[in-house]
């Protein structure tokens, strides 16, 4: 059937191409999907070679899902580079023998990375349609390996990333064991994988990643070296013993929500003996996260998992009392950062408990998704009103520098949040707003006018006790504590102009005033070259969509003297 | 399930000529554009289709009628795919253009699969000229994407 193609046409259009000299060339005028469904119809070594046809034939093939001759080890040696191997490709469990090939083929090169990540192109669709449920149970990822390894040489092994294949615990423990120098090791999407543990004290693995492995029951970390661990996934019971060394923890999905439950559960346990006797479990997720100087909690499913729960709320309750009893001391934290989808404004500033439990926070990143409720009104907004949010309780955060908050909206949600760090972090040097709102279900652009505008105005009423110049959206506002500051432009160009300079001017004074020396005044001038100089560099860059920034002196003062 | 209505419902289509085609509405559902026209009420009388001309419209028709009738055996229907796509590359080029906006994913995949045979085994070369493919890379920006792929250009049928 597939013969019959080619044979009629290409004389009879030769013979047309004699007749009209310039016949044009429909094939490569088709959409790329469309010829790139074509390219897919063909193995990808015939898909390859049309990438020498002409420019717009170069990479096209690269987006093509054809078979590859797996037993075309040419084609392997092809694609293999000194580091390792990496397979992306969308591939099903007919191709588990090849594929081992593959695989041993690479080890016998002593690669040091190898990677499979087997949900690609289709996959995509596939994830993204379908739900947690349907993506694990419906779509059998290919088993590795299909045969049993043997190779004498995993020596090479540093790095083994596995993702959208299923792995058992028996393949994961026989590359720990037999891989002296594994230190990542990656495991994404394996719906077979039930048990793991991550023990031995020779072992080198420093990263170790477990992500959505929703089968997954028990896990056991007990290893000196691991420094990063990741998981999203279901909820189990939290693996830590004996990781002396863990500095990043990054948890997601119910694993997440997990960590607050135990502390929960755990603190109420401790509340009501009201002994100074902890669980000896406690103690050792206490001892864990005292140790932690990187944490990322990525809250956002929570919210759906959870329908009995009124947000997250209730988790952080006990937090914020085990805050107050001096038990939750994350004492070494550096970074910290959420994901949050809080309740329509809902306050949360309870989620401050989590700031006020590390001393030496020094960098605060929040990324907060809103969900979309039919009364919403984008337009008539209530401006940010609560003076609580200034009031600090527990003494200000002293040591927190860079605040970043992504997807602020402009409602009392986050605005609240941003104005209670920003009264309350003293020596705050960056603060990062990115205002454009996600909506669970909107458009991205939703409402990213309203939210400039609040994003400015929470700009207006800062605090003028407060260290540091800020700026926003280009223009430059000097608040001074006695010394003037230099004003400084931007990484992001927006529109600029005498207002702003006018603005600095402005802002100048005021700092005069306050500060009431001649020095501040000279200063004050030269904030104001600065600034023009500034602006006319930051009007030629490229107009991003709004950051808003604020920055101390003493960094200006360097970006200054090095551009300057 | 099917309960035998007395009369099939008819849709019209117009096509970017100006030409109209009454055909039933299974038939016509197959085609997912045309479905979601239907299920979302835009279709009032006349669904118009500019992206399409009668001639092609008129093959188009041809294969949604074969495919709507599940009588057909499978080796049939394959006979008849097969029979189908027997045309000129220019108007399997249309046809492709029309289904991909007509969103008919069978259609759209053997004729892709007619493309891709057309190109199965044949020199670089070869598919330019077929294709009318202006090469525009220098002689040496080719010859090091050649190098880079060099794995690809083996078992080259002779043009």
């Amino acid at each position: 059937m597939e013969k019959k193609a080619p044979i009629t046409f290409p004389f009879a259009q030769h013979k047309y191409l004699k007749k009209c000299n310039h016949e044009e060339d429909r094939l490569s005028r088709l959409p790329c999907e469309i010829l790139v469904t074509i390219l897919s119809r063909l193995a990808v070594k015939e898909a390859a070679r049309t990438s020498v046809l002409s420019r717009g034939w170069e990479n096209l093939w690269k987006y093509s899902t054809g078979v590859f001759n797996f037993d075309d080890v040419e084609a392997v040696r092809g694609l293999i580079d000194r580091n390792g191997l990496r397979v992306s490709f969308d591939l099903d469990e007919s191709y588990g023998l090849v594929l081992d090939k593959w695989i041993n083929f690479a080890i016998m090169r002593r690669v040091a990375m190898l990677e499979l990540d087997l949900l690609t192109f289709n996959g995509i669709d596939r994830a993204i349609n379908n739900s947690i449920d349907s993506y694990t149970n419906n779509y059998t990822f290919l088993m590795f390996p299909s045969r049993p390894l043997f190779s004498p040489s995993f020596a090479s092994l540093t790095s083994l990333i596995l993702k959208s294949v299923n792995v058992t615990e028996e393949v994961l423990s026989y590359f720990l064991c037999n891989c002296p120098l594994l230190e990542d090791l990656r495991v994404r999407g394996s719906g077979t994988l039930v048990n793991l543990k991550v023990v031995g004290p020779t072992l080198k693995l420093k990263y170790l990643e477990i992500n959505e492995c929703y089968k997954l029951k028990h896990l056991e970390i007990q290893t000196p070296n691991i420094v990063s661990f990741t998981n999203h996934g279901p909820e189990i019971s939290m693996p830590f013993k004996n990781v002396s060394r863990l500095s990043m923890v990054s948890l997601g999905e119910d694993y997440c929500g997990l960590l607050l439950l135990e502390l929960y559960r755990l603190s109420l346990h401790h509340s009501q003996l009201e002994t100074n006797i902890m669980d000896f479990e406690f103690c050792q997720l206490l001892l864990v996260l005292s140790r932690l100087e990187t944490l990322r909690l990525y809250l956002e499913y929570i919210f759906f998992i959870r329908k009995e729960l009124p947000g997250l709320f209730p988790l952080f309750l006990p937090l914020c009392s085990n805050f107050h009893l001096g038990i939750l001391r994350l004492s070494n934290l550096k970074h910290l950062e959420m994901k949050v989808i809080p309740l329509p404004d809902e306050n949360i500033l309870y989620l401050s408990c989590l700031l006020k439990a590390s001393p030496h926070l020094h960098r605060f990143s929040m990324q907060i998704i809103f969900t979309w409720t039919s009364d919403m009104k984008l337009s008539g907004l209530q401006p940010y009103c609560s003076k609580d949010a200034r009031k600090s309780t527990e003494g200000p955060y002293q040591c927190l520098k860079v605040v970043e908050f992504v997807g602020c909206a402009g409602h009392q949600t986050d605005g609240e949040f941003a104005r209670h760090l920003l009264w309350n972090a003293v020596s705050l040097e960056k603060m990062i707003i990115d205002p454009r709102p996600r909506y669970l279900g909107r458009e991205f652009e939703t409402g990213i006018e309203v939210a400039r505008k609040r994003a400015k105005e929470l700009e207006t009423e800062l605090p003028l006790n407060l260290k540091g110049c800020r700026r926003v959206g280009g223009g430059v506002r000097c608040i001074s504590n006695g010394r003037l500051r230099r004003g400084w432009g931007g990484h992001d160009g927006r529109r600029w102009g005498c207002r702003q300079r006018c603005q600095a001017e402005e802002t100048g004074e005021e700092g005069d005033c306050v500060g009431g020396s001649k020095e501040g005044c000279g200063e004050g001038e030269a904030a104001v070259e600065g600034e023009e100089w500034a602006g006319m560099a930051a009007g030629e860059a490229a107009g991003g969509v709004g950051k808003i920034i604020g920055e101390t002196l003493s960094q200006r003062a360097v970006e200054w003297d090095v551009l300057g | 399930m099917a309960t035998t209505t007395t009369e099939t419902k008819m849709l019209t289509l117009c096509t970017s000529d100006k030409q109209q085609f009454q055909i039933e509405e299974t038939i016509a559902l197959q085609a997912v554009t045309i479905r979601n026209m239907v299920e979302d009420e835009c279709a009032s009388n006349v669904i118009p289709l500019p992206n399409v001309n009668s001639k092609i419209m008129i093959q188009i028709i041809e294969y949604l009628k074969k495919h709507v009738d599940s009588s057909v055996s499978k080796e049939d229907m394959e006979k008849f795919d097969s029979a189908f796509v027997e045309k000129k590359l220019s108007e399997i080029f249309d046809i492709i253009l029309a289904a991909n906006y007509l969103n008919i994913k069978n259609l759209l995949d053997i004729c892709c699969q007619r493309v891709a045979d057309v190109m199965k085994n044949k020199s670089p070369e070869w598919v330019r000229r077929t294709f009318n493919i202006v090469n525009d890379f220098t002689a040496e920006e080719e010859a090091k994407i050649r190098k880079e792929h060099e794995w690809a250009f083996e078992g080259v049928d002779e043009d």
